[in-house]
């Protein structure tokens, strides 16, 4: 686990500690003293003495406590489950539980537990008389509650975050259940000031001192301890990878380059270059990589590919707890593409424990040796703190899915987002372009991804478009608790694609998809010429004014030097050494670095994404290399790519 | 008639013979003891768990738990000076201590959460915003 430690949080630690103690034992001392005022004003009655007869009266009240604690009981379980709070009944009922077990631990206070005669118990005897129970020198009953509690605590919390599914909300409750009411009323914390209190100095600072330190201890034990991995069981099936990250790396980027007619040398100046060093062939060792021709650098986005080979085809199958429902393209009935469906439930999923699931997933399948593995998506505190962490020895590089523009982020919003395509109303291209609104569907499309997230609706900051409708004042902020989150960066990619990516594939597929013919690219395609078509189809789109520089937006389509923007005749080509990618729309940054950024995809993915699965065949086969049932799942999770027989494409 | 009243006589003399032979209730101490501990568990558990909801106050991200470790303190404060009188009583007062120290005090209060929110602190990275 990745956590670093400071001096800055070891004193918030020490701090956190020193205010724990001292804030109950002065609203001790406060109540202390504020009890001498009521002693003042109405003394008690003296003391009975011993051996009284116990009045006839009692017997009365203490039916009424009888039937006092039935009502009440009553109350607790049947009001919570009457209005679906099941957690508040099993924390009354467990609380009780716990309360008792520290009423009946209470005698060990005073004296020491009675134990067999068995050679067992020696050390326990010998650590009995050393505490000197017996004096009251060492509370031993609230030392066993307190640290039992917190053991209990740990174990819960540990439970409810890394081994139960979020949407298993009675075992949820459950262990809300353990925590606040089993652990929370077995522990106290009255009893322990007071005893401080009484207690003389020596024999209090050792009894807090090791209250605290068993305590942390505990926690240390649960949470930090690589004898309890994250999340392992959701992949007990996870297997050892088949092949090097560096070695996918320069294959995919080679093939992907030849596709393109990248020459390797031309008068002196390199114009490919393929780079991926990783001195031990392990992905923790892959200090750099790079994957060029000229100015078209496909570097992060041939990553993320490697990411999508590793992850996506067990999306459906093994990431149940991430993934409650295979990807489907569901065909909505409404003219807008994200706003139809919206109405029905969405399914609610833990974001920051899907990121740590799908994160300590990739990097299994990429060979990342546990240790060396960085993992943390929120802080454990929810989407407020989240960071995006994942990270394997030196490999942070944003295609694996550090930070914000990662691809773990990126495939958990494709998850929600790709079920929303309405394929139906897009077929024509080109010869029938329907633009849509796209500074709504940015925002419907936000709306229901914080949704799905959880996100507190107060707390949704949702700005597609400064002006509705007017692209040049696009901003695409979609952040939960105004912190910066992958859904900014996602979020109108997935738009885009959403009308892209159906078309792509039909019109581009040049490569034959077999087996035998997976890495012998011997058709090329015309990078630039690719790329005017689809910077003008995206422009389209959007509702950007088409082609010339006519209406409200300035439209510029140039994607290599020479370029005229126009289609070019069939056979001429462009090299791709003279690549600039400028394709843009109006004056808004965030709009024009999003279209760049993702006509490069497209063009990668119309290259390579397609052959996934007979690339999958390459590894030897000895150990399957996805999770995968049968070989067509794959292309069932990409059939909004791969159009199969039947479907409506 | 005269005989079935006679039975019906003995049987009530019967009974009330009993509590002349046996001065206490019927109730087991345990009993009672556990009675009150689950009601101020009750109380108190609801009341801590109605602490974590409240929120705003001074310093909201690292303590959720303290509003309830000081009120839980304070009555047990209260009730401590209380406690030789109490506890020496009778069996009512006895069981009020019970109640007030051991479950409502014990379950307001928590040793467990403050541990967790302490190491929150320390083993992770700690976000003010």
């Amino acid at each position: 686990m990745g956590f670093s430690y400071n001096l800055g949080r070891v004193l918030q630690w020490l701090m956190a500690l020193w205010e724990g103690f001292i804030l109950p034992l002065a609203a001790l001392h406060a109540g202390q003293h504020a009890s001498q005022w009521y002693k003042g004003w109405r003394p008690l009655d003296p003391p009975a003495p011993q051996g009284a007869p116990i009045p006839s009266w009692h017997s009365g009240a203490e039916w009424a406590i009888l039937i006092i604690y039935l009502a009440c009981t009553g109350l607790v379980i049947g009001l919570p489950l009457y209005f679906g709070w099941d957690f508040l009944a099993w924390t009354a009922t467990l609380g009780s539980l716990g309360a008792y077990l520290r009423f009946r631990l209470a005698p060990y206070n005073k004296a020491p537990p009675a134990l067999p005669n068995w050679s067992c118990c020696g050390p326990l005897r010998a650590l009995i008389s050393f505490l000197d129970i017996g004096a009251g020198r060492f509370p031993a009953g609230t030392f066993t509650a307190n640290s039992l509690g917190t053991l209990v605590l740990a174990v819960a919390t540990w439970a409810s975050k890394f081994r139960v599914s979020y949407h298993d909300l009675p075992t949820q409750s459950l262990l809300f259940g353990v925590s606040m009411g089993f652990a929370g009323c077995l522990t106290t914390m009255s009893t322990f000031v007071l005893e401080l209190h009484t207690l003389s100095r020596p024999a209090g600072y050792f009894y807090a001192g090791a209250s605290l330190a068993i305590s942390q201890l505990w926690w240390a034990m649960v949470f930090e301890s690589s004898a309890v991995p994250l999340s392992s069981s959701v992949y007990s099936t996870a297997l050892p990878p088949t092949l090097s990250p560096c070695a996918l790396f320069t294959a995919q980027c080679n093939l992907f380059l030849d596709t393109l007619g990248c020459p390797t040398a031309q008068g002196g100046g390199v114009y490919r270059v393929v780079k991926a060093a990783c001195p031990s062939g392990g992905v923790e060792d892959l200090v750099g990589y790079a994957c060029s021709c000229g100015g078209l650098d496909v570097s992060d986005r041939l990553a993320g590919l490697i990411i999508d080979v590793q992850v996506k085809g067990n999306i459906s199958s093994s990431l149940v707890p991430v993934f409650p429902h295979p990807i489907d393209t569901r065909v909505e009935g409404s003219a807008s593409l994200f706003g139809a469906g919206m109405q029905e439930p969405l399914e609610a999923v833990d974001y920051c424990l899907s990121f740590e699931n799908l994160c300590d997933h990739a990097l299994t399948r990429l060979g990342c040796p546990t240790d060396r593995r960085a993992i943390n998506a929120c802080n454990r505190q929810g989407l407020r703190h989240f960071t995006g962490t994942c990270t394997c020895g030196a490999f942070t590089v944003p295609g694996l899915g550090n930070g914000v523009e990662g691809r773990i982020p990126e495939l958990l919003i494709d998850n929600l987002l790709l079920r929303r395509y309405d394929f139906s109303k897009l077929r024509g291209y080109p010869t029938e372009i329907r633009p849509i609104d796209f500074c709504g569907e940015v925002s419907n499309a936000c709306r229901a991804t914080l949704e799905h997230w959880m996100c507190p609706p107060s707390e949704r900051s949702i700005v597609s478009c400064a002006i509705p409708g007017d692209l040049n004042t696009f901003i695409g902020e979609c952040t939960c608790f105004g912190r910066p989150g992958p859904a900014s960066h996602r979020v109108p990619q997935v738009v885009m694609d959403s009308f892209m990516k159906p078309n792509l594939f039909p019109r581009f597929q040049i490569l034959p998809a077999s087996p035998g013919n997976l890495f012998n690219a011997t058709s090329h395609i015309d990078a630039c010429a690719t790329l005017t078509i689809l910077c003008d189809y995206l422009l389209d789109s959007i509702g950007c004014s088409p082609r010339s520089v006519s209406g409200v937006y300035y439209r510029t389509n140039q994607q290599c030097v020479g370029g005229s923007g126009a289609l070019p005749p069939p056979g001429a080509s462009l090299s791709p050494a003279d690549y600039t990618g400028v394709c843009s729309c109006g004056n808004s940054p965030a709009l024009n670095k999003l279209i760049r950024t993702r006509l490069k995809g497209y063009l990668i993915d119309s290259t390579l994404a397609r052959d996934f699965e007979p690339y999958l065949l390459i590894p030897p086969p000895t150990t399957p290399f996805l999770l995968m049932s049968s070989s067509n799942s794959f292309k069932q999770l990409l059939s909004p790519f791969y159009p199969l027989p039947g479907s409506n494409l | 008639m005269e005989i079935s009243a006679d039975t019906t006589t003995r049987i009530v003399e019967s009974e009330a013979e009993k509590p002349k032979s046996q001065p206490t209730t019927p109730f087991d101490e345990l009993l009672l003891q556990w009675c009150v501990i689950s009601l101020g568990a009750y109380l108190g558990a609801f009341i801590r768990v109605g602490f974590l909801y409240f929120r705003g106050g001074p310093s909201p991200s690292s303590f959720t738990v303290m509003y309830a470790q000081i009120l839980g303190c304070a009555i047990l404060g209260a009730a401590s000076e209380f406690q030789a009188r109490l506890m020496g009583g009778p069996r009512l007062h006895k069981l009020l201590y019970i109640f007030i120290a051991t479950g409502l005090c014990g379950s307001i209060t928590t040793f467990s959460t403050w541990m967790f929110e302490s190491n929150k602190l320390a083993l992770q990275q700690f976000d003010s915003g």
